[in-house]
Parts: structure tokens; C-alpha cells; sequence
């Protein structure tokens, strides 16, 4: 006739255990799959650090200091050519007065997309087009 | 206590006060070498101004493009065939002599108003100093000279301001091979008439090359006119600086000094698109100017025409 009485203590602990132990193995289960990422990785970088000895000497050497200051200059200031040709313009003063004007009939060796641009925009013939990038020069 | 307060903020006061009339001079300045007139032709827009340019920093025809819209343009690496160019055009055309000038020229880091027909050594080459220009220029009439060169506010510094220091280790300051002017040593420039602008901050100035093209047909055929009025041939591309852009769309952010030096050298350079910005204003400015003409010149035949139906 004596019923069992159920202890509350005891179910708590039981049910607490219980869910330890399924959380327990979903971790444990994590660090199982971390632990062969590591493994992996640690194979990935056995094999880089063994390339250096060959690889390092030309990827230093190749760099020019030049690169640099030369694509600046160009940019900035497009050479010129040294020839220039004196075209007389005749003025309206017709006793003398012949106005010389320099022209210089170089062309620019500069080869960015700003040039490109101002060549396209020159050359073709339309009405009004906008430039979106023009040349410029600094003067410094 | 309280008396000390009082007197520092007067002090400060007057700093302030002093400050804001220096710059108000450097715009009100403008209004005199640059009269913000309302140009009706398009041939009128550089009345009175002569613009000197670095062949480096020029393209070809440039010069046809300043004087089709009025300017005189000297473009030279000599200082020297420039400086006679000024004084014969003064001479010789009273009617349309100039007597403010802008330099679009280097500035070689603030150490010297360079003209040069490319950066290579045994390019033509020539520097002059600020002094030497409003020695020179005084007796041709010229009243302002407008810098428009990199670190302008250098080139004003007490030490190099009558003669230039060709000993500098400036990297820009290339051999020169047209030679270099100078003041003359008995030169006292506080007793000069010639008024130096330059930028109110010292920085690096850009030019902006563009095409004729860009500009609405009507101001194309009023340029291409002018030049033929002028015997020269109708020009298709042009160099134009960022301060002269800001000059003529008389633009709100355009900050100017008068007679007034920098020591700094400053390596802040204006974006790309500010530039840009400008260009798009300065084309509007010329076609406005285009239009205005096309419309003035329209309306005395329309009412001549009227005048004649009238009498029929």
C-alpha cells in the first residue's frame, strides 16, 4: 500500500545530469571536428614553410625602386616634345607687327587613361561631350 | 583680474578684426585687377588680362584660345622674349593693352617662377624672381600680378624675393638654361605699384587640359569667329588652371593674399574632381557668355526687321 513517493531532489539531479550528458557529447563531438581542422591547417603551413629558401630571393629582386617615380613624372607632367615650330599669325595692324606664337607639335608619350580619354574626346565629332576625366598637370 | 580678462579679449578682438580685413583685401583685391563685369562677347571675356604660360603646362594652339576670348597670351621658357612680348604688346595695341597678369607657370617648390619647355636638363629653361617682375613690368603699366604657380606664397619670402638662391637642393630646380632674372639690388619693392596676389594658402596648382569641342556649338562658332576676326587659326583644345576657373565663375571658395609670404612648403594638391568641378562651371561661364552674344546680336535685326514691315 506504501506508494513510492517520488523524491524532487533526485529527479532534478537526474534531469540535470541528463542534460550535461547530451550537451556533453554534442561538445565533445565539436572538439572531435576542431581538432582534425587543426590537423589540417598544421599540414597547410608544414608545406609553406618549407617553400621559402627559393621563393624569396626573386620577390624581392624584381621590384623596381623606379616604377614608382617614373609613372608620377608621366603623369604629372607629360613630356613635351623639345621641337617647337614658330607659326607667324598675321595681326590686324598691317604696318609690322608680326605676333609669333609658340607651338609645340609633340606628341605625349603618356600612356594613362586620362590621355586616352582627352585623345577620344578630341578626335571625335560631335557637338557637346562631356570629358569625364581630363589631363592634368601640376606645376610644381 | 576682471581688467586683464577684458584686455585680452580685446586683444583678441583685434587679431581677429585684423585678419578678416586681410583676407576681405585679398578678394576685394580682385575687384580691382579683375573687374567682375558682365562680359557681353565672348572676345571680351579676358578684356584687359594677359596670361603667361609655361610651354610645359601649355598644349598646342592654347594661346589661339586666350586671345579668341580677348586675353594676351605669352607662352615662352624664356622670361626674357615674355617680358618683351608684355611690353610690346602694351605699346602697340593701347586699345586693348592689359594691365593685370597671370602666371600660369611653376613655382619650383615656392623657390622660383619657372618656365620651362619640358623637365629635361637641357631643356629651355628660365626663373625670375617676384621682384625682378614688378621691377620690369611697372614701367609696361602692369598693375597686378596674379601667381597661379605651386607654393605661390613661398616665392614671396623676404630672402629670395629681389634674387633668387640658386644654391637651394630643391630637386625641381633644374639648370637654368635661359638664365635667371633678378631685381636689381637698389630695388625697393614696398615702393613698387605692381600688387602680387597669390592663393591664400600656399599648395600645388593644377591646370586641366580640355577641348573646344566640350563647349555648346554656339560658343564654338563665336570663338572660332573671333579668332578668324584676329587672323589666327580657330583653336580645338585648351590649358586652363584651377584658379583661373575659380576667377572667372567668381568662385565663393577662391581665397587670395596680397603681398604675402609663406615659409611652409605645402604638398596639398586640390582633388581631381574639384578640378572637374571647376571645368564644369567654366564651361557654363563661356556658353552663358555665347548665349548672351548670340541673343544681343539677334535682337537689332529682329527689330529692324520689324522697322521694315512697319513701313510696308
Amino acid at each position: 500500500m506504501t506508494r513510492a513517493r517520488s523524491n524532487p531532489v533526485l529527479m532534478t539531479v537526474a534531469a540535470l545530469s541528463l542534460i550535461f550528458a547530451l550537451v556533453g557529447c554534442r561538445s565533445s563531438s565539436g572538439y572531435g571536428t576542431k581538432t582534425n581542422t587543426s590537423t589540417t591547417t598544421t599540414n597547410t603551413t608544414t608545406e609553406t614553410y618549407t617553400a621559402p629558401p627559393t621563393t624569396s630571393t626573386p620577390s624581392i629582386t624584381p621590384a623596381p625602386a623606379t616604377s614608382t617615380i617614373t609613372t608620377t613624372t608621366t603623369l604629372t607632367n607629360p613630356p613635351m616634345a623639345p621641337t617647337s615650330d614658330l607659326t607667324a599669325a598675321a595681326t590686324t595692324d598691317t604696318t609690322a607687327q608680326t605676333t609669333y606664337q609658340t607651338q609645340t607639335t609633340g606628341t605625349t608619350t603618356s600612356t594613362t587613361t586620362n590621355t586616352a580619354t582627352v585623345a577620344s574626346n578630341l578626335n571625335t565629332t560631335g557637338t557637346t561631350e562631356p570629358a569625364r576625366h581630363h589631363r592634368r598637370m601640376r606645376k610644381d | 583680474m576682471i581688467r586683464r580678462l577684458l584686455l585680452l579679449f580685446v586683444a583678441l578682438l583685434f587679431i581677429g578684426v585684423r585678419g578678416a580685413s586681410g583676407r576681405e583685401r585679398g578678394v576685394g583685391v580682385l575687384s580691382s585687377a579683375w573687374p567682375a563685369t558682365s562680359v557681353s562677347r565672348v572676345s571680351e571675356i579676358g578684356r584687359g588680362i594677359g596670361v603667361v604660360f609655361s610651354p610645359d603646362l601649355s598644349v598646342p594652339g592654347n594661346c589661339r584660345f586666350y586671345e579668341a576670348l580677348g586675353f594676351a597670351c605669352f607662352q615662352d621658357a624664356d622670361w626674357r622674349r615674355v617680358l618683351d612680348g608684355i611690353h610690346r604688346h602694351n605699346v602697340l595695341y593701347p586699345e586693348r593693352r592689359i594691365y593685370t597678369l597671370v602666371l600660369e607657370t611653376h613655382g619650383t617648390n615656392g623657390n622660383g617662377l619657372k618656365l620651362q619647355s619640358s623637365y629635361s636638363p637641357t631643356a629651355d629653361r628660365s626663373y625670375i624672381a617676384i621682384g625682378a617682375l614688378q621691377e620690369l613690368l611697372e614701367p609696361d603699366g602692369i598693375n597686378y600680378i596674379l601667381v597661379s604657380a605651386c607654393n605661390s606664397g613661398r616665392l614671396l619670402r623676404p630672402y629670395i624675393r629681389n634674387e633668387l638662391d640658386v644654391y637651394n637642393v630643391d630637386r625641381l630646380f633644374l639648370p637654368a638654361t635661359c638664365g635667371i632674372i633678378n631685381a636689381s639690388p637698389d630695388f625697393d619693392e614696398s615702393r613698387s605699384a605692381v600688387t602680387i596676389i597669390t592663393p591664400q594658402s600656399s599648395h600645388i596648382e593644377t591646370t586641366l587640359v580640355g577641348s573646344v569641342k566640350e563647349l555648346t556649338p554656339q560658343a564654338q562658332r563665336l570663338i572660332a569667329t573671333a579668332a578668324r576676326a584676329l587672323h589666327i587659326v580657330p583653336p580645338t583644345q585648351l590649358a586652363v588652371s584651377d584658379i583661373m576657373m575659380q576667377i572667372l565663375t567668381r568662385d565663393s571658395r577662391l581665397q587670395l593674399a596680397v603681398n604675402q609670404y609663406v615659409d611652409e612648403l605645402s604638398p596639398v594638391i586640390q582633388s581631381a574632381d574639384r578640378s572637374e568641378e571647376l571645368f564644369v562651371r567654366f564651361k557654363t561661364y563661356v556658353n552663358a557668355v555665347a548665349a548672351r552674344e548670340a541673343a544681343t546680336s539677334k535682337a537689332p535685326r529682329r527689330t529692324k526687321s520689324v522697322q521694315r514691315s512697319s513701313i510696308r
